[in-house]
Order: C-alpha cells, then structure tokens, then sequence
C-alpha cells in the first residue's frame, strides 16, 4: 500500500506553497517531456514536501503471447506520481498514467486520493480513487510485482493489473498483542476492471474488507497473511463475490532480499440472474530466490479452474489452465530492473489440452524520483 | 504461534474448496450430432434436418462443448445461407437452452443483410455496417464476442484481418453498442429458414 506518511517529522508545507511546488513541478516535468530541459534536470525536487516521481514500464513480447500484443516493444506503462502532505492533518496522492491502447497510449487519473493516518487514533483512511486494498497484486502497481505479467487468476478476477474505483477505504489497526489489521472499503462499482465508459450504477456498490497479520519468522523472516473478501451486485443483478487468501514470506540479508515466496489463492461466486452460478477457483505461487546482491530467479505456478462447468449434456468437465514462469530478474538498484520471463501454459477440458501458450516477456521498469515506499 | 497460523491457512483452504463444490449436473438435452466435427444438441427440433455438414430449416440448437466461462471472450466461425424472409441468431454466454445470451441477429430481406445485437428484450441494429454483403448469397463471418467486458463487446469481419480497423462492426462504436451481456457458458444457434454449413468456436481474434 502506498505510504502517505513518508514526509512526517518535517514541517507540513501550506496549502499554497505546496500548490505553488505542485505547478513548479509539473513544468519541470514538462519542460523535460518536450526535451528542453536536460534528463538529468527532470529529477524530483524537495519543494516544500511534494514527492514526485516517474515510473516507467517498458515490455516486449514473442510467441503466441496471451494478450495478442507479440511481437513488439512497448512502453506499457508511464506513470508520473505526486504525493505530499496537504496539511497538519491530510496526504494528498496524484497519479497520472499513460498505458498502451491497441490504437495509441491513453492517458487518465489513474490514483488520486486524500487520507490520513493522523485523524484517528489507530486509524487511516483514503476517499478518492485508488487501486482497492485487497489481496496482494491489487494494492502495488504493476511495475512493482516481482513478476512481468498477471497471473490468470488476477487477470480473469481483477484486470490485468487491479480493481481500481471510487470510494471511500477504512483501515483500523487493532487493539490486539499482535498485529491485526483490518481494512473496510466502499467504492462505487459502476465498473470492474479496466474500462473506458463510466459503466453503470450498480445494484450494490463494491465492498470489501481485508483482515492482515504479520508473523515474525526465524532467521530475520516475516511473513505478511491476508483474508479478503469483495462483493458488488451489478446493474443486471449479476452478483460477484470473491473470498481470497493472500501470503507474502520474506527473508532478507542486509540489504538483499535472499527468499520470496508470494501466493494468492481466490474464489470467485458469479451468479447472472435466472442462470446457474458459476464457481471458480484460481491461485499461484511464486517462490524466489538471490542469486546475488542483484540478481534473483523465481518460479511462479499458476492454477485455475471453472468448479461448475458442464457440458450441454449435464455431465461435469475437468477442466484448467496451468502455467510455468521462470523469471529471471536485475535489480541494479531499488530504480531499475530488467526481467526476461517464460510462460508455458496449456488449457484442458476433460484431460485434453485445448490451447498452449509459449510466450517470452523482456521488461525494463525504471523510476525517477521520489518513489513512495510500499509496506512489506 | 507459527503452527497455530498455519492451521487456520490450512482449514481456511478446506473450507472454501467445500464451500464451492462442484454443481449439481442438469437434464441430459438431446441426443449429441455433429456440424463438421462440432457437437451439438438440439433445443427445438422445429422442422430442422441434420447431417454431418449441414443443419437447415427452423428450429434451435446448442452446441456440447461449453466455453470456459460466462466472463469469456470467444470467436466465432459462421457459414450460412439464409432464404427471403429467414434469419440466423448467433446466441454467445447463453443457457444450455440458449436463453440469456448475447444475440447477434441476421435476417435477410431480398439481397439486403440486417443485423441486430439483442439481450433481453433490448435491441441495437447495427444493419447500415453489413451494407456490403450481399444476403442473397452464402455469407461467411468471423464473430468475436467478449463477455468478459461490460456490455458485451462484438466484433464482425469477412475476411482473415482481424484488426479494429477491418472490422465490419464494432459494437465499441456510438450507437451501436451490445445491450448488455450474457449470462452462460454456452453457444448455439436459432435458425428460421437458414442452412450452415460451419460453425466453430476458438479464441478471441481480437484483444484490446
């Protein structure tokens, strides 16, 4: 989850002054956009507490690639964030994103929020638009997984990145002798996933709630457990529900992070008015490790599977996607990475395998600036 | 304490893999036949009559092999001859009665192909798309229908371009947007005076 409290300790910036730095930046941005200004002199500047940054996502893919976009190199995404104090009180988060179309880049809000974790005791929140804080993949953008592309349980549930939506999200740190941490949200649920129309009012909005812990494991380990649940009713009275389990275990070495293992497990209640429901299970598993201060090699095993599918006969049908990807990954620093990854998956109906996939992935993901710190 | 939490991952995953099951299976429908290699069961068995490259007359069919999801996006493969007065409907994420689907419609009048996308009781006609064919003949299609977007994106070519641009229709332009989407894991057809030839299901042609 993004931080909004990275600057606290230094004198909170006044409204005006941090709209005053808001408009600096943004020339400097521009200014380095159209070329007048060196690249060097693009770099985030301390303007009375704003943070800025870009982060860009650059992939290229061969094979018969799942999303029908092999064969090219493309910057997937750019995003460029401000974030900042607004007041004694309030964090303000901006977040611009160019992402590829079939016919060209599009560029929308794609965060932008108010919170605090200074107005409630043992309490923060966020009103505006953001990625929804469930699961593990939904709550980082897409050039911070550890992996180049969405695993079919995210991509078929979520979007090929996340849920992003409108609303108003509640997290309370709980008065517990360990760490539990629950996170209540409503957002609007006009839509689900990626789209370029304003959808339509739902019969239920999007709801959700995530209860997190955190474990201390041996040999400087910990590891972070979620349990999320989401549900909306569509405008059709179509009714989705999700119950998921999230878990990230890490190890660390000074600076290294010498073992990841990052697992999602969910299921999904889909139930269109006056037809049957629809019940499917999805999860992967994504175990790396350090090969060195830089570089790391991952394999990430994906499962998914329609519990309810029957053929017109009646008779029930095995059926899945598998999927392997080894990925490997450099890390010069916490600002640049490069990644190669294989994708094999197959599907199968009734043993058979129907479709496979071989696809290789590059990415270059670098960052600008002042990039806002994740928790664990 | 690390034991403990384990446990609790543990039954959890039990639990929501009972909680889920596997549905209970339906009514078998008719007997299985097959359009080229294709399997199908009759719905209606109207005045339809079936051999192994055709199906021609009135009546209703849905094909046995589901696709993998109501939220799915599928390519259609269509060959078919209709009569003066007789129509196709292509009925995509539909029951095993194809019902609650996502209909694309073609109906002929003389030489003049009129196409509509029906869900429920809504209707858009995309006719002045499909000016080019002519009805008279054999027509041939390759219909993409993505359920997995809201509504339903459609998509219609002739030929083996299978861009944006070429397509005959796309229902992401104004006014001629699906009504809405589908609700099922199964394809079929509903024939009013029509003959096909070919038809087939595989992956979406087209992804955003």
């Amino acid at each position: 989850m993004l931080a909004l409290n990275i600057n606290e300790g230094k004198n909170s910036a006044s409204a005006a002054s941090a709209a005053g730095a808001l408009y600096a930046t943004l020339w400097v941005v521009l200014l380095a956009g159209t070329g007048l200004m060196a690249p060097g002199e693009s770099r985030a500047q301390d303007n009375g507490g704003i943070q800025t940054s870009v982060a860009v996502d650059v992939v290229g893919t061969a094979g018969n690639s799942l999303s029908g976009d092999s064969g090219k190199l493309q910057v997937r995404e750019a995003e460029v964030i401000f974030l900042a104090p607004i007041d004694q009180t309030f964090d303000g988060l901006l977040n611009f994103a160019a992402h590829q179309e079939q016919d060209g880049a599009f560029f929308e809000i794609h965060e932008a929020y108010v919170g605090s974790s200074r107005l409630i005791p043992r309490s923060r929140f966020r009103l505006g638009q953001f990625f929804l804080g469930i699961g593990r993949l939904n709550r980082f953008h897409r050039h911070d997984w550890p992996f180049v592309s969405a695993p079919k349980v995210q991509s078929d549930f979520f979007d090929e990145e996340g849920i992003v939506d409108s609303g108003l999200e509640y997290s309370w740190l709980l008065p517990s002798d360990f760490f539990l941490d629950l996170t209540l949200g409503v957002t609007n649920g006009w839509t689900f996933g990626h789209t370029h129309n304003q959808g339509e009012r739902p019969k239920i909005p999007t709801h959700y709630a995530r209860l997190e812990t955190y474990l201390g494991l041996p040999s400087n380990g910990g590891m972070q457990l979620g349990v999320n649940y989401l549900g909306r009713t569509r405008a059709d009275e179509t009714k989705q529900a999700y119950l998921g389990l999230d878990l990230t275990a890490k190890w660390r070495q000074a600076r290294r992070l010498s073992f990841l293992l990052q697992s999602e497990v969910w299921h999904r209640w889909l139930s269109p008015l006056g037809s049957e429901t629809e019940k499917t299970l999805g999860l992967y598993v994504y175990p790396q490790v350090a090969l060195s201060d830089a570089w790391y090699i991952g394999l990430r095993g994906d499962w998914f599977t329609v519990m309810s599918l029957q053929d017109a006969g009646g008779a029930g049908l095995t059926n899945g996607t598998l999927a392997a990807v080894p990925t490997l990954s450099w890390k010069p620093s916490e600002f640049s990475t490069f990644r190669a990854a294989y994708t094999g998956q197959s599907d199968y109906v009734d043993g058979a395998s129907t479709v496979v996939h071989h696809t290789l992935e590059l990415q270059a993901t670098f960052i600008i600036g002042a990039h806002p710190a994740h928790d664990f | 304490m690390l034991f403990g939490k384990c446990k609790n991952t543990f039954a959890f995953l039990v639990v929501l893999a009972l909680a889920s099951g596997v549905g209970a299976c339906s009514d078998d429908q008719g007997d299985l036949l097959f359009l080229n290699g294709v399997g199908y069961r009759v719905v209606n068995a109207g005045s339809l009559a079936h051999n192994n490259t055709n199906v021609t007359g009135t009546g209703s069919i849905v094909f046995n092999s589901p696709l993998s999801s109501i939220q799915s996006a599928n390519s259609y493969a269509l060959s078919f001859v209709l009569a003066d007065g007789g129509s196709l409907v292509l009925v995509a994420n539909s029951k095993d009665d194809v019902t609650n689907g996502a209909e694309t419609r073609f109906s002929r009048s003389g030489s003049v192909l009129s196409v509509k996308f029906i869900v429920g009781g809504s209707e858009t006609d995309v006719s002045s798309s499909f000016t080019s064919i002519n009805a008279s003949g054999t027509i041939t299609l390759q219909v993409d229908v993505h359920n997995n977007e809201s509504p339903a994106h459609v998509l219609a070519w002739t030929g083996s371009d299978f861009s944006e641009g070429a397509a005959l229709v796309n229902s992401e332009d104004a006014g001629k947007e699906v009504p809405g989407n589908g609700s099922g894991t199964y394809w079929g057809l509903r024939l009013t005076d029509a003959t096909v030839t070919s038809a087939s299901v595989g992956a979406a042609k087209f992804s955003e």
